[in-house]
């Protein structure tokens, strides 16, 4: 389950005094991040992001674990790492994701996948999908009308429009390359996206 | 340095795996080291998923990415967001081109039509109302005396009734073209840009409101019985959905050979897998609604064997009428 920085604070000061040495490892550990403790937070956010998306990218079954698993080893590790490693912690991160995911490929499989997954409908994806158009329903209403007719179209093609000259037009429109308009509506999905999440938990 | 071009080629081949691993290591330290690339190499993610949904992938390509994106949970997860995502804008964007659309009746632009649905089941009268910039337009008063005149005067009247008489002739073998029940089929199509599209389209998927609809097919008996039916259609983009029952499931391959009734092989599509479904083990088979005109046609469905051929196992059959007739 994806825990933000938020949580695994909280998680760690009700853990105290029990788990206060895993609490003041993760203080030790954004300080090595940066000395901002708000940058710390986005840059934490940042390597966590990027390992869920390497293990997953890699084919990994359960990201958020081995992605979480880097962090604990490197959290153990961190005053020693502090000491004497020189360049971004973030490098340091994916040195470990290496070394997990070389090791995760080691292990025995858990569980056999058929040689073909099935790609149509079965009862659980239509009702997982029922319970993406709701969520979608109730976050796209918290976006600003605005941004709502931006990403309708940015994202639909009205024929006989191509989307690409529908794009180049609205970026005409809005005085923005479509590299910021690529950036923008990237933005805006994964606003919605990190709210149908939180809707779904 | 690479231009945009290139490094969203590159980004795109990483994602489909095609990246050599040296290559592979340098683009994942960019990604930990450039939060900026990270952000980039995401949204070539969802662009290609996209494209996917769209069609817009070489076979190879969509292939590739169906193999990774179908491949764990957390892919799967990634890849029904986009579609959702996609699928959800859509609505939003038809319905908010119906509001736009709802403007004051005025009779003149009134129109009646009458909707025949595919089972031929029911009928019902819509009236339409067209917004005035779409009302029918009235014919432009041409006045074709005083033009006919003019042409003649310039070309001398051989030439003036030459030229009417080939526009005739053009204007003849159009109309026979476009409105001949024989047009060209699928026989004398390019079959292989015809099992191209085939194979993409049942690798990639449709996406669901492209499906016009859906025939589950029985194994055909030479005792004969009710023929599915599906009702004739050329809307570009719809395709039907075929479910193939089968009496038991195979985990190999298996290949359709589609026929019309003259037993004339029409095309094939390689590759397709069997999925336990609630029904029982099916086959799932996505042909374009123009690919197949009102007639009758016969599947014949082959599963691979070890010598790398194909045994036949079942047939089915179905009726495309055309509900006009």
């Amino acid at each position: 389950m994806r825990r933000s920085l938020r949580e695994k604070m909280l998680e760690a000061k009700q853990t105290m005094p029990v788990d206060q040495t895993a609490s003041l490892e993760f203080e030790r550990l954004l300080l090595w991040l940066d000395e901002d403790r708000n940058k710390a937070g986005e840059k934490y956010e940042q390597i966590r992001q990027n390992l869920i998306d390497y293990f997953r990218r890699r084919g990994a079954l359960d990201p958020l674990a081995l992605a979480d698993e880097v962090i604990d080893r490197v959290t153990r590790r961190v005053t020693e790492i502090a000491k004497d490693f020189v360049g971004a912690p973030s490098y340091y991160f994916l040195a470990v994701a290496r070394r997990v995911i070389a090791e995760y490929w080691r292990r025995p499989p858990e569980q056999d996948l058929p040689d073909n997954l099935p790609i149509f409908s079965s009862p659980e994806a239509a009702e997982r999908r029922e319970l993406y158009f709701k969520s979608l329903e109730r976050c796209w209403a918290r976006l600003s009308a605005k941004d709502q007719g931006f990403l309708l179209r940015y994202c639909v093609e009205s024929p006989p429009v191509k989307l690409s000259t529908a794009r180049n037009q609205l970026a005409e429109e809005m005085g923005a390359t479509i590299n910021m308009l690529r950036v923008m509506a990237h933005r805006l999905k994964r606003r919605l996206r990190l709210c149908i999440e939180g809707l779904m938990k | 340095m690479k231009t945009f071009e290139q490094e969203n080629q590159t980004i795109r081949q990483f994602l489909l795996g095609q990246l050599p691993d040296d290559q592979v290591e340098q683009l994942e330290d960019r990604i930990f080291a450039e939060p900026d690339f990270a952000e980039e190499v995401q949204i070539v993610e969802g662009e290609l998923i996209a494209d996917q949904q769209a069609g817009r992938l070489t076979p190879q390509e969509s292939r590739l990415l169906s193999a990774r994106y179908n491949a764990t949970k957390a892919n799967q997860f990634n890849l029904d967001y986009e579609v959702a995502f996609q699928e959800f804008v859509s609505s939003k964007h038809d319905s908010a081109k119906e509001t736009l659309e709802i403007i004051t009746p005025d009779d003149s632009a009134k129109e009646t039509v009458e909707i025949l649905r595919p089972d031929d089941s029911m009928k019902e009268t819509v009236e339409i109302i067209r917004p005035p910039s779409r009302a029918k337009p009235q014919p432009p008063v041409i006045t074709h005396a005083s033009f006919w005149r003019r042409f003649v005067f310039h070309f001398g009247p051989q030439t003036a009734y030459a030229t009417v008489a080939i526009a005739l002739l053009f204007l003849a073998v159009a109309i026979w073209f476009f409105a001949s029940p024989s047009r060209p089929d699928l026989s004398a199509r390019n079959r292989q840009a015809v099992e191209a599209e085939l194979a993409r389209l049942n690798s990639a998927g449709a996406a669901p409101e492209n499906i016009l609809s859906t025939v589950d097919l029985d194994v055909a008996h030479r005792s004969g019985g009710a023929m599915a039916r599906i009702a004739f259609d050329t809307t570009p983009d719809k395709v039907f959905e075929f479910h193939l029952n089968l009496t038991q499931f195979g985990a190999r391959k298996y290949r359709v050979l589609v026929f019309d009734d003259q037993r004339h092989e029409l095309f094939a599509v390689p590759n397709l897998s069997a999925q336990n479904t609630e029904s029982g083990p099916q086959i799932r088979l996505l042909i374009p609604v123009n690919y197949l005109k009102p007639g009758d046609y016969q599947i014949d469905l082959s599963l691979a064997n070890q010598s790398g051929g194909y045994d036949q196992v079942n047939s089915y059959a179905f009726r495309v009428a055309d509900p006009q007739k």
